[in-house]
């Protein structure tokens, strides 16, 4: 496909779009701005995945325990009153230190394999988080009652508003991209999609295998500690409902449907799959809200019926795939 | 050719999202979950809130303007909750919430509203946090899970004239609270807990843990949770020959807790709270209204709250002439004599009305003691 204007022009169209967007709103629509916000939070966990799964090939379908991970960390940490900006790294920290824990056992599985694995570790982590009664307050969730995540400040002001909330959200997302777009043509980025395709060619090109996965993984763990710290900030309440493994099931399912390792695909899944059942929620109306889940599974159904490959197909992934239409 | 036809639906959505059509209304929002685990309470609640309209609209409450029940589906997921909570303040016709079932969904949600001073009233959500936020406009016609396991243990000890109960609970917020609140009133009037165990929800074997249980030889089981663990329990105890009654809250009162636990649950009680429904005659009214309207389908725990919070707050919209600014202020100072007896608010918007009632089951069915 070739685009009528460069690159460089649509990219800061966008980019500009994005930043004056709530303002032709009329800044007044909470509603249109939470849901933008969600998209930036669910990009940043997306983008996270897509490492994994996209890049790297490892099915991953307990990515929502990082999530977790990032929230309550941020949550605990900005209860005893840590500045945001000393939380973010820890978060991060602890999201990279556990992946990698996890990794050390779990790496050597393949496939399917490695799947259920990640799947138990999701479970673990919220059962772990419903059951320390001391430290994140069992299914009551956090803060207690009494207690306050304290709020964001950045030069003077403090962060209380959804549209503050975008802008922070925004510019994460923006770092996300730009790190997920550096990575993904990098010589490591190159080296994820060598494992994917063949781990013992790549191990034999001289590719460091176990080393090289564990990157991956870890790096898609900070990215998953981010997005739940920020979110804990955000929304001011953190509880194990908030984690199910239907969650996890549905981030995969986003980077499915937009298109495995693009960056652009992700996104347009995640806006997809966020965006239409808030659409269902206006459309359906009262008689019909019982089915709004229904309507939503058909519309992914039909989707990966007319694009197995995903919205926005990557194009390193293209050029293997062999379907009779044209691109 | 497929392109075409993937765009066209793609655009067939978004056009459709502009078309909502408008007829002036007094528009209440209702946010439970319709979907998902817990669908079979949220169905009910609205079930509960489409009477209370309908009532409305029959007697003409606001004139020619009907009131219109606007539903949504959280799907019990707190991030759900708060988009549809932000979908509710920027729909400025919206004049109350009635909502939501989840604590976990209630208090991200609860704050979303106070943005816009829209009053919300929770029918089940107990977490006492959700009306210790310092929000104006956050009440809810059930009391904390405290004030029932106290009631129990009270009851347990008093007239059931029993010393030894083991406790069990299903490590939800509700569940544990119950248990909780009845194992420290218990310690404080001499009563002694044998024993003190989590469940999992969704398991469904336990007589592992019931044998432990009945070596510690305990009067009475005190269970905090919902039917279907509940009848299990009382089920499997009775098998393993641990023939004590079970003791729960209002989250076992529903009929499917006799169909799971068969005969074994002969003897069991529940707490509930409000006036039982069979003193008050509005109260059989609305169960005469309700049986009419959905023949065969059996009442859920909290329909009878919705109803009445419904009530409670078209009562408050009435009494504020339609005026948004006024409903919070209306509904912290209102009387109400309902269903279930007399509900008014305290300053954090919990309701006065503490009236427990208990329940036991006989001959399949559950019986009002007192």
């Amino acid at each position: 496909m070739k685009l009528p204007i460069s690159k460089p022009y649509l990219m800061s169209g966008v980019l500009l779009l994005l930043l004056v967007w709530p303002f032709l709103w009329g800044g007044d629509n909470a509603y249109a701005l939470y849901i933008a916000c969600l998209i930036g939070i669910y990009t940043i966990l997306c983008l996270g995945l897509n490492i994994t799964i996209g890049y790297t090939g490892l099915l991953d379908l307990g990515f929502m325990a990082f999530y977790a991970i990032g929230a309550y960390t941020a949550a605990i940490l900005s209860i005893h009153g840590v500045s945001f900006w000393l939380t973010l790294p820890v978060c991060v920290l602890v999201g990279g230190g556990v992946r990698y824990l996890l990794g050390l056992p779990v790496l050597k599985l393949r496939g399917d394999y490695l799947a259920i694995v990640t799947l138990a570790f999701g479970e673990i982590v919220r059962l772990v988080a419903n059951n320390t009664v001391g430290l994140t307050n069992g299914p009551k969730g956090l803060p207690r009652v009494g207690e306050k995540i304290s709020e964001i400040r950045l030069f003077g002001w403090s962060l209380n508003d959804t549209i503050h909330f975008y802008y922070l959200i925004l510019a994460f997302v923006l770092l996300a991209v730009l790190v997920s777009h550096r990575l993904e043509h990098s010589r490591l980025g190159r080296a994820f999609v060598a494992i994917r395709e063949d781990e013992l060619a790549a191990e034999l090109s001289g590719i460091h295998v176990a080393r090289v996965k564990s990157v991956a993984f870890v790096i898609s763990g900070m990215f998953g500690a981010l997005a739940g710290a920020i979110y804990a900030h955000w929304i001011g309440f953190v509880s194990p409902e908030m984690f199910t493994f239907w969650e996890s099931v549905f981030l995969v399912a986003m980077i499915v449907v937009g298109g495995m390792g693009n960056i652009g695909g992700v996104v347009l899944g995640v806006i997809l799959l966020v965006g239409v059942p808030e659409i269902l929620r206006s459309t359906l109306g009262a008689k019909f809200v019982d089915y709004r889940m229904l309507v939503f599974g058909v519309v992914m159904v039909a989707v990966i019926i007319f694009r197995p490959q995903g919205l926005i197909p990557s194009k390193r992934r293209s050029l293997e795939l062999h379907t009779p239409e044209a691109e | 050719m497929k392109k075409i036809i993937t765009m066209v639906c793609v655009l067939a959505w978004f056009g459709l999202g502009g078309c909502a059509q408008d007829k002036p209304a007094v528009k209440l929002a209702l946010v439970v979950p319709l979907t998902g685990d817990v669908a079979a309470m949220g169905q009910g609640m609205k079930r509960g809130m489409e009477i209370a309209v309908e009532e409305a609209n029959a007697a003409k409450l606001f004139g020619d303007t009907p009131v219109e029940m606007v539903p949504f589906d959280d799907r019990a997921d707190p991030k759900e909750a708060v988009s549809a909570a932000n979908r509710i303040i920027s729909d400025k016709r919206i004049l109350g919430v009635i909502g939501h079932l989840n604590s976990g969904c209630s208090i991200p949600s609860s704050s979303i509203y106070a943005k816009r001073n829209l009053v919300m009233i929770s029918p089940a959500s107990t977490n006492p946090k959700l009306t210790l936020q310092g929000l104006k406009n956050v009440f809810r016609v059930c009391p904390t899970d405290d004030l029932q396991g106290y009631f129990a243990a009270d009851y347990a000890a008093k007239v059931l004239k029993v010393s030894r109960i083991a406790v069990i609970h299903d490590k939800t917020a509700y569940g544990q609270g119950l248990a909780e609140s009845f194992k420290k009133h218990a310690a404080e009037i001499k009563l002694t807990v044998v024993s003190y165990d989590g469940i999992d929800l969704g398991d469904k074997d336990f007589k592992a843990l019931l044998t432990t249980i009945k070596t510690k030889s305990p009067q009475l089981i005190y269970f905090g949770g919902m039917y279907t663990e509940g009848g299990l329990l009382t089920k499997q105890a009775k098998e393993l020959g641990l023939t004590v009654p079970h003791f729960s809250g209002e989250g076992i009162y529903s009929p499917e807790y006799i169909k799971i636990a068969g005969k074994a649950s002969e003897g069991d009680y529940a707490t509930m709270m409000g006036v039982a429904l069979e003193k008050l005659p509005e109260a059989k009214a609305f169960v005469e209204k309700f049986k009419l309207k959905y023949p065969g389908v059996d009442m859920q725990s909290y329909d009878t709250y919705t109803y009445e919070a419904t009530n409670l707050l078209l009562a408050a919209i009435f009494q504020a002439k339609q005026d948004p600014s006024q409903i919070v202020g209306k509904v912290a100072g209102m009387k109400y004599d309902g269903i279930l007896g007399q509900t008014s608010f305290d300053a954090n918007g919990d309701t006065l009305n503490k009236t427990i009632c208990i329940y036991q089951v006989k001959d399949g069915k559950f019986k009002y003691l007192e």
